[in-house]
This record gives C-alpha cells, structure tokens and sequence, in this order.
C-alpha cells in the first residue's frame, strides 16, 4: 500500500474574526436581539421547549435565499414538536439593513422570529456564513449544541435531498437519541461585519 | 464622421467577438480532478481563490488576483479562478459576467459533488464561506478564508520556499 505522507505546512490566516468556535455538547450562550417586529428575543425565552433551530441567515446571500422555504418548512414541521426555529441576521445592519429583514420577512412570510445581530453575537457561536445552523438541544435551564451545519445535502434543488441533515439531527432528538450526523460543511457566504 | 463610426462600430464588434471567444471556455473541472492536478505538481506555486459571481467580497478581490501572475513573474506563479456558481448558470450568469468583468486568469467552474465532504477535503480548516484562497506548492500548503489584497496574497507567495 502506498501511503503519502504530506509534509504540511500550514499557515491559518484568516480575516473572519478569531473568536471560540462552539462544539457540538458545548453550552450555547444566550443572546438578546431585536426581531423584526422591535420586540427583543433571547435564547432563554425557549426554557420550556425542547430545543431550538438556530439558523444564521441573511437577506441577499443566494444559498440564504434558496433555504428560506425549507426553514419555513422545518418551522412548521418542528415548531410544534418543541424545536423552533429562530434565524439571526449576521450581517452587519449598515451593510444588510434591517428594513430589508422586515420586508424579506414579510414577503416571504417567515413564520418565525428573525433577530437582528447587532452585537457580532454570531462570533460567540463562531457561525461563519449565510446559512449556518445550530440546532440546540435544552438541558435543564440551559441549552447544548447538538448539530453545527447545513440543512440537507442539496442547497440548490429542494426536491433532490438525499440527506435531510438537520430534519434527521431533530427527530434523533425527538426519539431521544443522538444524531448519527453531528457536523457538516457547505457551502455559503461569508458574514459581513465592519472590521 | 461616418467613417468614425463605423471604425468605432468594427471596435466593439471585435470587442465583442474577442470577449466571446473567452466565455465559451469555461471548463468544469471536478473537485478531484482540481485536487490532483494542483497537489501533484511540484514545480508550479498554485494559487487557488474559490469565488462565485454572487459573491460581491469575491468579485471585489478579483483585480488582485489579476494582478498576481504578472507581477510574480520570476517564481512559477499560476492563478485558478474556481467558480461556485451552480453548473446550470454557466451560460445564463458565470460567461456573462466575464464578458463584464475583466478576469485575468483562468476560470473553471467547480463540480462539487453532493453534501459538504468536499470541503474538507479541499481544506480540512475550511468552513465553506467564500472567498477562500488555497496556496499549494508541492507540500506547502496555505490557506486563507476571507478576502485578500493584492499584498497579502504576496505576503502569503512569500511565505512558500522555492529551490
């Protein structure tokens, strides 16, 4: 057998932002952010269900835009289980503004809140693009990471999904169980925010 | 006056022409098929920026990538633009986009396979947001996601010895 071994030299550079990235069985810090209908929503208002679907979205990212009927969908098939959704906007709100949010909401018509972060809280989760989930599975009073990722495995054709990743991370959940998917990457847009 | 215009006419006609000729030849190039040309090459300094039409940080840095080639000219520099678009927008917005924006260097649009595995296989400290530029020579390796300037990426060349 041959095996080649690289000698690597890696050299991480990077102008996103250095921050702790969350882990899945990390404990997901709370947040408190303005929704498009001005009332403020934290993390700890969902005490009482049995997890949350974080989604970092955008209004203008192309693979944003080509989930929000999924996240409408997962909304409606998860909400009533115990796992909402709540998307958070990134983006700075100089470069992606929250009028926008509030007609792409309506026009969309999200069923669910959708939080302006104007705090760079996104780093505190260490999301790194438009669309990057975090689906959280309440523990107590508190909240753990259970799936960092995508939503399924085709961002371009609803009707071509072979992996629903976080739909299947949700009923593990729902039965009890642990996801047998836990991470996985995607393609998407880099988060905007003044440096 | 007619004259001028009519030179002026036969211009952009070539213009056109000229331009079009580099629309059609934009190959797709599979994510191996990418992987193993650029890793099994020692002799050349590759350059990779992971970039879509949609992506305005990425359509901003292109001119810094054009610049690269020509400036680098005594190290075996050699710059691919690999496009994210979705396969079935070559025609309707990758080629009409170059035919708009001056891209210096060659384009490929990238065939990723199914689901997100690719992307750590391109680079395991990748999350997936672009732009993301991958420098690889022989085993040296470096990687950047974020945008860059025309003197980081000189900076990143920089850091890659060559004999």
């Amino acid at each position: 057998m041959k095996t080649k071994i690289l000698l690597t030299v890696v050299l991480l550079t990077t102008t996103l932002y250095s921050a702790a990235q969350l882990k899945v069985g990390d404990t997901a810090p709370d947040f408190k952010l303005k929704n498009i209908d001005h009332q403020m929503v934290a993390l700890s208002d969902y005490s009482n269900q049995k997890g949350v679907v974080i989604a970092f979205t955008c209004n203008h990212c192309p693979y944003a835009k080509l989930y929000e009927q999924r996240l409408i969908g997962i909304q409606s098939a998860y909400g009533p289980k115990g796992f909402p959704v709540v998307a958070i906007n990134p983006n700075d709100p100089d470069l992606d503004s929250f009028e926008k949010m509030v007609s792409n909401a309506r026009e969309k018509g999200f069923n669910f809140p959708y939080l302006v972060d104007d705090q760079s809280f996104f780093k505190q989760y260490g999301a790194t693009r438009t669309p990057h989930i975090f689906l959280l599975k309440r523990e107590g009073e508190g909240f753990r990471v259970a799936y960092i990722g995508a939503i399924d495995d085709n961002p371009q054709n609803a009707d071509d999904v072979q992996d629903a990743y976080l739909a299947q991370a949700i009923e593990a959940l729902l039965k009890g169980e642990n996801p047998a998917v836990t991470e996985t990457k995607a393609i998407g847009c880099s988060i905007k925010f003044k440096k | 006056m007619w004259h001028i215009l009519f030179i002026t006419g036969i211009m952009v006609l070539l213009g056109g022409v000229s331009r079009a000729q580099q629309q059609t030849s934009i190959p797709d190039i599979t994510v191996e098929n990418l992987l193993q040309r650029i890793e099994k090459s020692s002799d050349t300094i590759f350059v990779v920026n992971f970039w879509a039409t949609w992506c305005q940080p990425c359509v901003e840095e292109i001119p810094e990538f054009n610049k690269i080639e020509a400036t680098h000219q005594q190290r075996p520099v050699k710059v691919i633009m690999a496009s994210l678009d979705f396969p079935n927008q070559k025609t309707s917005r990758v080629i009409p986009f170059l035919s708009e924006h001056p891209v210096g260097n060659p384009v490929y649009l990238l065939k990723p396979p199914r689901g997100g595995d690719w992307i750590t296989r391109v680079a395991p400290e990748w999350s997936g947001s672009i732009p993301t530029t991958l420098v690889i020579h022989g085993p040296q390796r470096l990687f950047h996601e974020g945008e860059l300037t025309y003197q980081e990426i000189t900076a990143l060349l920089n850091h890659i010895t060559t004999p």
